[in-house]
């Protein structure tokens, strides 16, 4: 009886038991179910993570070379630091390395656990060693177990500081970058161009990474080597500079220097070059003074090398004075303002002025002045051109403030100034001044109203409009080849590893504008005789090519003169535009002249050997 | 004579030993894929030859022991219990320290976990306990079990392995509902328990690492916790392995050692990884049949004492099913529960060929 009834009870209890079991059963496969079935498909992208590994393989970098090609920027092998990874922690590695590297023994494994140059089981400790370096771990290699050195490309710039601004240099990409896409198909650890044609081109020259995809444990110990792509070099870039031309223009900045200094202007510390064939605005040279190397940012630029880069009294090397700086024109804009006036019927080129010294346009009480304090005298525009006549210029430009339009703001648009020029490398767009302007520019509402006198500055050069080396340049080309404006270009063409052209570059005409015959022909008459009877006549005495340009002092507020000179030449059938500027380097006959001359020698392929002096004190 | 030993064979219960067996040689053929690129310094195929060597033993003993009628052994319950003590204080005074825990001792060339056994010597126990009872089971009885527990499980709570310490409460109360104890007594015995869990972490009888072990379930991909880590790994090569699986020794997760204690506890994510849906819904399939089939022996047989012993084992062998395939996939604590018949390890594999021999043996005397 009381077996039967446990009996009965237990049968009960194990019907229970099976319940929990049907139920238990069911949530593991329900949990399964969506493990397997339902998430399986993440789950399986999670273990292809876990277990593959990609290297990457760095594509060699494209050449950049001269328009004659010689190399501007390549590849050199240079030997490279690594340390096996399960040794990143060992401080005495560091301490030994110390006194070989010249580095600290904290900076080195700081640099060591940061560095994301990776291979194998290797990470990038150092790059560059000297051959004696190398020596010094080779010979007791016993002491350095776990370091190999082994071979790495690194950028190379042949010529040192030479057209530095113009190739720019590499370094690793920044996370800004990186989040930004500026750099398609790069990231994190990769080198970009960051600066000149290494970053405008930067999509040519970094050519395709390759991969290495490896099967990895749990410890990240290469197991297999799956899969390899091997990298595409990147192209060569070609460009329209000539390095001879370029080195010229680079000795004549700092000879230029050198030469103010000697004449008292003591603070003459920078300039800019800029060589351009007239014909299709390929740029020849492309100069800035101070320079830098761009060999120092190979690899991580060191940051105390990088403060010096960027301190006022080093004057900003990697400024790129020829088409990030702008000044103002001084003289040099003299033709502008006389297009204007005569192209709007202001001015006649047959009509004759009057040069007493003193200009009283604004009345007796608001006297401006000439240069020549004893005035010019009677002439017309060619004279006020050559003899760069003040007075002349204050005329026009008040001719051109009574229209009551903006009409040589107008022309200096059309002429492409205020505006970017389009360089692959960037520059910036330089300040036509405009009633606009002036509204938004200053605070002060009295300060804000066009005044007549700001035309008359303008007109000759010395007011708010600021221009670069670079448009200047291209204005000259412009008034040299009969209006034609051309979009500078740097990059004659792209060329694949195996010599294949990929892209040819072609002269980018941006806009003709028309002059008429008789404007042109007192223009160049002007601007010849600067050369021959003009401000630029002692800097050009004697040379053998006929050269017509115009010289520019512009004075800025604080600072010595800056000192001008555009000009190209043959004469009669230009060539060739150079356009020059010394900062404080006092007047543009006697110190910008004489550095075009000597580019003008070597374009000419006369090349003198030095400078000559010039003499000028005109404005 | 010929007839005779026909007979003698048919009284097998051929349909539970298949499926062990089964399960057996799947328990190898993992343990091989899970070790074959070495673990923790040990060739690729020690642990499989170890296993098969305890298999063997196993079977050798499930038979010996199925041509005994155990329901003899209801007079031994306190030998049963005694050497469960000398087995488990030895643990404490020659044991061997491994992975931070004192639970074997070796005994000649073999290493045996007495807190396997200590399953089998309690179930055997209580289930003699509980049949003895003259009387409908009281509180006082129930009482008087959890006292007798007391001492095991202190002794193997101090190892410390907390899981298998949790395993004999679960079957003690299982075993209760078993023994026809009432729903009010089963209620306060579950409310005691849980305020005295709850008292136990409050005074810190639990040290920190076991509680975060516990909990990790909850958020292992938040956890940096090399338990965190055990069981994010776990559940993608699980999930991993998808509907068809990646096929037998074709597993990354494991093979690349990215789950750790791929061997033991962790076994069922070999089987998630190479045979996916299809082989954990098949695995999961033979552990329910089983189940059902021993049910199904305790349900027909009329020893009072052998019954009780089955729902004990059944209670053990659910719970361990549960505990681990659920910690592997997420959704339970993690404790050191063997898979059975799967996790490498030789004391849990003997434990339930020797279960499987006494439920085989009163099986075949079940008429007499």
């Amino acid at each position: 009886m009381r077996e039967k009834r446990r009996r009965e009870l237990f049968e009960k209890r194990i019907r229970f038991l099976i319940g929990a079991q049907i139920i238990i059963f069911l949530i593991l496969l329900l949990r399964l179910w969506f493990l397997q079935v339902v998430s399986g498909e993440s789950y399986r992208i999670q273990a292809e993570e876990n277990r593959l590994k990609i290297e990457k393989i760095e594509a060699l970098r494209g050449k950049i070379l001269d328009k004659n090609g010689k190399l501007l920027a390549t590849n050199r092998l240079s030997y490279a630091l690594f340390i096996e990874k399960k040794y990143l922690n060992r401080d005495e590695i560091y301490e030994r390395l110390e006194p070989v590297l010249k580095v600290k023994a904290e900076d080195l494994k700081e640099k060591a656990k940061k560095s994301r140059v990776i291979r194998e089981d290797e990470v990038f400790l150092a790059k560059d060693l000297s051959f004696e370096q190398v020596a010094m771990i080779q010979e007791e290699k016993e002491k350095y177990p776990h370091l190999n050195v082994s071979y790495m490309p690194i950028r190379y710039y042949p010529n040192g500081i030479s057209a530095a601004h113009v190739i720019g240099y590499v370094g690793e990409i920044s996370g800004e970058d990186i989040s930004e896409k500026k750099y398609p198909g790069a990231d994190r650890g990769d080198t970009v161009g960051k600066t000149g044609i290494e970053k405008a081109y930067d999509a040519f020259l970094r050519g395709i990474k390759g991969r290495l995809v490896m099967e990895v444990d749990a410890l990240g110990n290469v197991k297999r080597s799956l899969k390899r792509e091997d990298p595409v070099p990147g192209n060569d870039i070609v460009l329209t500079i000539d390095l001879k031309i370029q080195k010229a223009a680079e000795d004549a900045l700092g000879e230029a220097i050198k030469m103010a200094r000697r004449q008292k202007h003591s603070r003459a510390a920078a300039g800019a070059i800029v060589v351009l064939e007239v014909k299709t605005g390929e740029v020849l040279a492309l100069a800035s003074y101070p320079s830098f190397n761009p060999g120092v940012f190979v690899g991580g630029v060191d940051p105390r090398m990088w403060n010096e880069l960027n301190l006022k009294k080093n004057n900003y090397p990697l400024l790129n004075r020829a088409t990030s700086a702008a000044y103002p024109p001084g003289s040099t804009i003299k033709p502008l303002t006389l297009i204007s006036a005569v192209e709007n019927r202001l001015a006649s080129t047959r009509e004759t002025f009057s040069c007493y010294g003193k200009w009283t346009g604004f009345g007796e009480s608001w006297p401006k002045y000439c240069w020549k304090r004893s005035g010019h005298g009677r002439l017309r525009l060619t004279r006020a051109i050559y003899d760069s006549c003040d007075s002349v210029f204050y005329e026009l430009g008040l001719r051109l403030y009574r229209t009551k339009k903006e009409l040589l703001q107008e022309t200096a648009k059309k002429y492409g100034f205020g505006t970017h020029t389009g360089i692959a490398i960037g520059d910036i767009s330089g300040r036509v001044p405009d009633k606009q302007w002036k509204k938004n520019y200053f605070k002060k509402k009295e300060l804000q109203v066009w005044l007549p006198g700001d035309t008359v500055n303008m007109a000759i050069g010395q007011g708010d409009l600021l221009t670069t080396p670079l448009q200047m340049a291209r204005f000259y080309a412009a008034l040299a080849n009969g209006g034609k404006l051309f979009r500078p270009i740097l990059v004659n063409k792209v060329v694949s590893p195996t010599g294949k052209v990929i892209k040819q570059f072609k002269p980018e005409l941006e806009k003709e504008i028309h002059i008429s015959p008789g404007l042109k022909r007192t223009l160049l008459q002007g601007l010849r005789e600067v050369v021959t009877r003009g401000t630029a006549k002692i800097a050009f005495e004697g040379f053998p090519v006929k050269i017509s340009g115009k010289t520019g002092t512009s004075e800025v507020y604080g600072k010595d003169d800056y000192a001008w000179f555009v000009g190209f030449g043959p004469s009669d059938n230009p060539k060739y535009v150079v356009s020059v500027i010394i900062e404080e380097g006092g007047h543009g006959g006697a110190v910008a002249a004489p550095a075009a001359r000597y580019v003008f020698s070597h374009l000419f392929s006369i090349e003198e050997e030095k400078l000559v002096s010039g003499s000028d004190v005109s404005r | 004579m010929k007839v005779g030993k026909r007979s003698e064979l048919e009284r097998f219960d051929f349909s539970m030993i298949l499926v062990a067996f089964i399960l057996s040689v799947f328990g190898l053929i993992m343990i091989a894929s899970a070790t074959r690129t070495g673990v923790r310094g040990f060739e690729g195929t020690f642990f499989f030859y170890r296993q098969l060597t305890w298999v063997v033993l196993s079977i050798v003993i499930f038979i010996l022991i199925s041509f005994y009628d155990v329901r003899k052994l209801k007079n031994y319950s306190w030998i049963f219990y005694m050497l469960n003590l000398i087995l488990l204080i030895a643990v404490i005074a020659l044991g061997e320290k491994s992975l931070g825990a004192q639970r074997w001792i070796q005994i000649g060339p073999i290493n045996i976990q007495p807190s396997e056994f200590a399953k089998l010597f309690m179930a055997l126990f209580f289930a003699s306990y509980f049949a003895s009872l003259e009387e409908e089971i009281t509180l006082k009885d129930i009482a008087l079990a959890f006292a007798y527990l007391l001492l095991p499980v202190l002794l193997i709570f101090v190892q410390p392995d907390l899981g298998t310490a949790v395993v004999l409460v679960v079957m003690l109360m299982g075993m209760l509902v078993a023994s026809g104890a009432k729903i009010r007594d089963l209620v306060i015995v579950s409310l005691i328990l849980i305020i005295a869990c709850a008292g136990a972490v409050k005074i810190g009888a639990l040290k920190e690492y076991q509680v975060k072990r516990l909990t990790v379930f909850l958020n292992p991909e938040g956890n940096t916790s090399q338990a965190g880590y055990n069981l994010t790994q776990a559940k993608i090569a699980i999930g991993s392995g998808g509907i068809k699986g990646k096929g037998l020794f074709a597993g990354t997760q494991t093979s690349l050692r990215f789950v750790p204690e791929r061997h033991t506890d962790f076994i069922f994510s070999v089987v998630g990884e190479e045979t996916g849906f299809f082989g954990a819904f098949i695995l999961l399939l033979l552990y329910f049949l089983f189940l059902l089939r021993i049910e199904f022996v305790a349900y027909t047989i009329h020893d009072e004492f052998i019954r009780l012993f089955i729902y004990g084992y059944g209670v053990i062998f659910l719970f361990h099913v549960l505990t681990n395939i659920g910690m592997n996939i997420g959704i339970m604590p993690i404790t050191g529960i063997p898979l059975p018949f799967l996790s490498s390890g030789g004391s849990f594999l003997l434990m339930n060929w020797i279960s499987i021999g006494i439920i085989s043996s009163a099986w075949r005397n079940r008429l007499s």
